[in-house]
């Protein structure tokens, strides 16, 4: 999968495009989708920042989100978790702004935070819409003036908040190692997304202010962003902010696009983790198509049908009649290169992890044999063109959605064509799709069994464990 | 911006049910919710969990519906059911389309009037409740929420989880759960909210086809509230191995109803609510002991608690726990709240207030707490008035209750590693295990 296409092939403020991400008219069986529009309107400056502008007044917020074009899945090999830790050092204070970042916006209500995933690194703000400027403001600084405010000890202080962070989110939450060890153990040694997002203590603590500069550099540029505005502004107004707030000639993001193609599994990857629980659970994994790539929604669909509620195949199977499980999920995990499908069965209490086995894989077999119904289709796709409005409701989700159409399909205006991928999908496809990609003779598994927290023990095999 | 929310509008059906109503949002989304005002507080003795468990059990059939084909049909419907037990209320919420109103409406009323009750429902969701009480047992952050209300309340008002505990939940029988719901489920002092893009008198219409003719008083008593506990000690629980403690430092405070409510709300901004304030400068950004400390008030119908939390690394346990307490002790010495800390928090709150009702779903969380608490209609649009009187020293005032002893301090963590260095912090240290078991004497330390 490429990185995302070429902004409109424009430059400069003058040239910008306008356009209604009208939602579909027309009904589908069950309900009729109402005719809501995202306004979106959107254009480059000539230092290559890509700019979202998104109106709406209903209440007097603007969400501000930069999208910086670069992940977990950048990082050098023996820095891993440098994406996130450099998060942080965000919010450290910028040549103009020297306090910590959160100081100018608590006092005014603000909702402040930022994310780090394997394709990219997002900040974001949502403020009383008469803040606008304080936010471009802040934003831009450390966009542009970030490296003489940085020292050793802010670097130091924030190396021991993430590895602070790395033991609340994993080692101190019951099963926690699962989600460090599965990116490992689906991706091979030098793919980008082998190591997790959080990285390791180790790796944390080898990083030196010397790789913060580099890092900085290298991928905080404009032409490496995506700046979006979403809520209660002027566009004429918010213009000029951006112009004179980020239209300042900076260096050109110099990375070459990663193309990879799906990794292939060969036979089972089986791990068993201890950890101080008392219900077994086991995770399985597959390789799947890239987020926005073909089927990626149809397994989108499939996560429902199999656990999306008391009616999906493996819960009604597992949790409903046969109470093996006390709960099961399953997610298609889109990511930019190649994403995830997870399956996670936990134990009913006084069930064994070789019952829930026994269970769970002869469940998964029946739910392949077979096509989704027309019922199961309907009642999926309605929770996906649901949570579309859920998220354009928020200021914040709304900038999100739209930054993520422009960083991965290339323009912010996609709202139709995501939708679209849902309603095309039909049981045939869905279907096809499961069958493609979640073989039951390649995947990864990961077991969590009962053991005191301090004599973890790791274990694999080749062998096919059923 | 100033921005004051709209009182909802209040009517009420034929019965003299009362809804809260507000139209709000551009997109089709709605809320529905139907606040009883009888929540965990009723839970009998040694059967905590039993509000949660029959509430939970209302959708496993309903009406001509069985489990499965009610569930679907809200699937249909594109309507998501939740049901919410707190200490002084049951919430069942849906949040639907709002063409999808009057079927939804339906749904709901033969989930609360007509609820199937069977054994075999009943057991499965037992089974599963005594599965998430289980798996509790392995996290120390609810261990820890767990032990705070215990060591708080007792076995009063507020002393456990409403989702219970493994013990009580197993000695749950079906008997249990239809009593229960014979008396809970009454249509006596609840109300309907309903947010969204949705004309009140369609509104109006469904609930009343659907409610209309639903009456009844309820014979539920909450617990008593207990004494606070008069001196202060160490509640420890054991996770051996854990590489962080997560602590909390509590204290009992009065219910929603208290006077110093509005003046608290903004010593906790300043104190430890917010990133920048005192709290979490200190442990995270000045000290780096953990990713986050915050305070907050938990306040309920008649009693609630001010506490403060972070989990930090285990090697550091103690010193975080001195950390914590130092604030608090500054607060009544050398370091009061200040004007410039005070505005600063006034004006958080006031800016911060728009973000409360972005959304249907936000406005309708908000809006519940007005049946569930008798607080007036327009409660919220005089809110930012009564935030901004609030004077320097108010907020001081409350300071002043909050920063000596008695505290209870909660610790969940790798009781070998932590225990000796407590100790030597001159309170009583006791220690549990994960299920609540009184523990004897210490390990070696590690």
């Amino acid at each position: 999968m490429k990185l995302a296409a070429p902004l409109l092939g424009l430059v400069a403020i003058a040239a910008a495009t306008r356009a209604e991400a009208n939602l579909p008219r027309e009904s589908t069986p069950g309900w009729k989708v109402p005719p809501v529009s995202v306004p979106v309107e959107q254009y480059v400056l000539e230092n290559g920042l890509s700019v979202v502008l998104s109106e709406d007044h209903r209440v007097p917020l603007v969400a501000l989100e930069v999208r910086y074009r670069v992940g977990a899945a950048d990082e050098r090999s023996g820095r891993s978790g440098f994406a996130h830790l450099f998060e942080h050092l965000m919010f450290q204070g910028s040549q103009h702004f020297a306090g910590e970042y959160f100081e100018a916006f608590e006092p005014i209500g603000a909702v402040v935070n930022a994310m780090t995933g394997q394709d990219y690194t997002t900040y974001f703000e949502r403020v009383p819409s008469n803040y606008l400027e304080r936010a471009l403001f802040m934003e831009s600084d450390r966009m542009f003036n970030l490296l003489p405010a940085l020292s050793s000890r802010k670097l130091d202080n924030q190396r021991s908040v993430v590895r602070n962070e790395r033991r609340q989110r994993y080692e101190n939450v019951p099963y926690g190692e699962a989600g460090l060890r599965l990116t490992e153990l689906l991706y091979p040694a030098g793919h980008p997304y082998h190591e997790p997002v959080v990285g390791s203590h180790d790796d944390l603590s080898a990083a030196t202010l010397e790789d913060v500069k580099a890092f900085f550099a290298h991928h905080y540029v404009p032409d490496n962003a995506v700046l979006v505005l979403a809520g209660d502004f002027e566009p004429a107004s918010a213009k000029t902010l951006v112009e004179r707030y980020f239209a300042q000639p900076s260096g050109r993001n110099s990375r070459t696009a990663t193309v990879t193609t799906i990794p292939r599994l060969e036979g089972v990857t089986y791990v068993t983790l201890r950890d101080r629980i008392d219900l077994p659970r086991i995770h399985l994994a597959w390789h799947t198509p890239a987020l926005f790539g073909e089927e990626d929604a149809e397994l989108d669909l499939w996560s429902t049908i199999l656990a999306g509620d008391k009616t999906g195949r493996l819960h009604r199977d597992l949790v409903y009649d046969a109470r093996v499980a006390a709960a099961v999920q399953a997610q298609q995990v889109s990511q930019r290169l190649s994403s995830f499908f997870v399956i996670e069965a936990t134990a009913a209490a006084g069930r064994s992890l070789a019952e829930l086995e026994h269970a769970l894989f002869a469940s998964l077999d029946k739910a392949l044999a077979t096509a989704p119904t027309p019922d199961e289709m309907q009642r999926a796709r309605n929770e996906y063109e649901k949570s579309f409005f859920s998220r354009i409701e928020s200021v914040i989700l709304r900038a999100s959605m739209l930054a993520t159409y422009r960083q991965f399909v290339g323009t912010a205006d996609y709202a139709r064509g995501d939708l679209e991928r849902y309603r095309r999908a039909s049981p045939t496809s869905v279907h096809a799709a499961a069958r493609r990609w979640l073989p039951l003779a390649r995947y990864v598994r990961i077991d969590v069994v009962k053991e005191p927290a301090s004599a973890s023990h790791v274990g694999s095999s080749k062998e096919q464990p059923r | 911006v100033h921005f004051t929310p709209d009182a909802p509008q209040v009517f009420r059906l034929s019965s003299g049910f009362p809804v809260y109503y507000q139209r709000q949002g551009t997109t089709p989304l709605a809320v529905l919710a139907l606040v009883i005002p009888r929540g965990s507080a009723t839970d009998p003795r040694g059967k905590a969990g039993l509000t949660a468990l029959s509430v939970d059990l209302l959708d496993e059939g309903a009406g001509e519906l069985d489990a499965l084909e009610l569930s679907g049909e809200l699937q249909r419907l594109a309507t998501d059911y939740v049901a919410e037990v707190g200490v002084d209320g049951s919430l069942l919420v849906m949040n639907l389309l709002a063409q999808n109103f009057e079927p939804s409406a339906r749904i709901l009323a033969d989930i609360v009037r007509r609820p199937r009750l069977d054994q075999d429902d009943f057991s499965r969701r037992k089974a599963l409740r005594i599965a998430a009480a289980v798996a509790g047992e392995s996290d120390p952050i609810h261990a820890r929420d767990v032990t705070v209300r215990a060591a708080l309340f007792g076995a009063g008002y507020g002393g456990h989880p409403a989702d219970g505990t493994r013990p009580t939940i197993e000695s749950i029988q079906h008997r249990d759960v239809v009593t229960h719901l014979s008396g809970l489920l009454a249509a006596d002092n609840g109300a309907f909210v309903v947010v969204g893009g949705v004309d009140r008198e369609a509104v109006r219409g469904a609930l009343e086809r659907a409610f209309g003719d639903w009456r009844g008083d309820a014979r539920m008593r909450d617990a008593p509230v207990l004494d606070a506990p008069s001196a202060s000690e160490i509640a420890m629980v054991d996770f051996p191995g854990a590489p962080q403690s997560v602590i909390a430092l509590v204290q009992r405070a009065g219910g929603v109803h208290a006077a110093e409510y509005f003046p608290a709300l903004v010593f906790n901004r300043a104190f430890g609510e917010a990133f920048g304030s005192r709290l979490n400068l200190n442990l995270r950004e000045s000290k780096g002991y953990s990713y986050g400390a915050r305070s907050s008030f938990v306040r309920w119908g008649k009693a609630g608690y001010f506490g403060s939390f972070a989990s930090v690394e285990t090697a550091v346990t103690a010193l975080s726990v001195e950390v914590m307490r130092d604030e608090l002790r500054q607060l009544c010495t050398e370091r009061p709240i200040d004007e410039e800390e005070r505005d600063q928090a006034v004006q958080g709150l006031l800016l911060g207030l728009p973000g409360r009702f972005e959304r249907s779903a936000d406005t309708a969380a908000q809006l519940i707490d007005l049946p569930l608490f008798s607080r007036p209609p327009d409660w919220y649009t005089l809110w930012p008035e009564r935030v901004r009187e609030v004077d320097a020293p108010e907020v001081n005032a409350v300071a002043q209750s909050y920063c000596e002893h008695p505290f209870t301090v909660v610790v969940a963590g790798d009781r070998g590693a932590i225990q000796p260095s407590l100790a030597r912090l001159g309170l009583r240290v006791i220690a549990y295990d994960a299920r609540g078991r009184r523990l004897g004497r210490p390990r070696a330390a590690k």
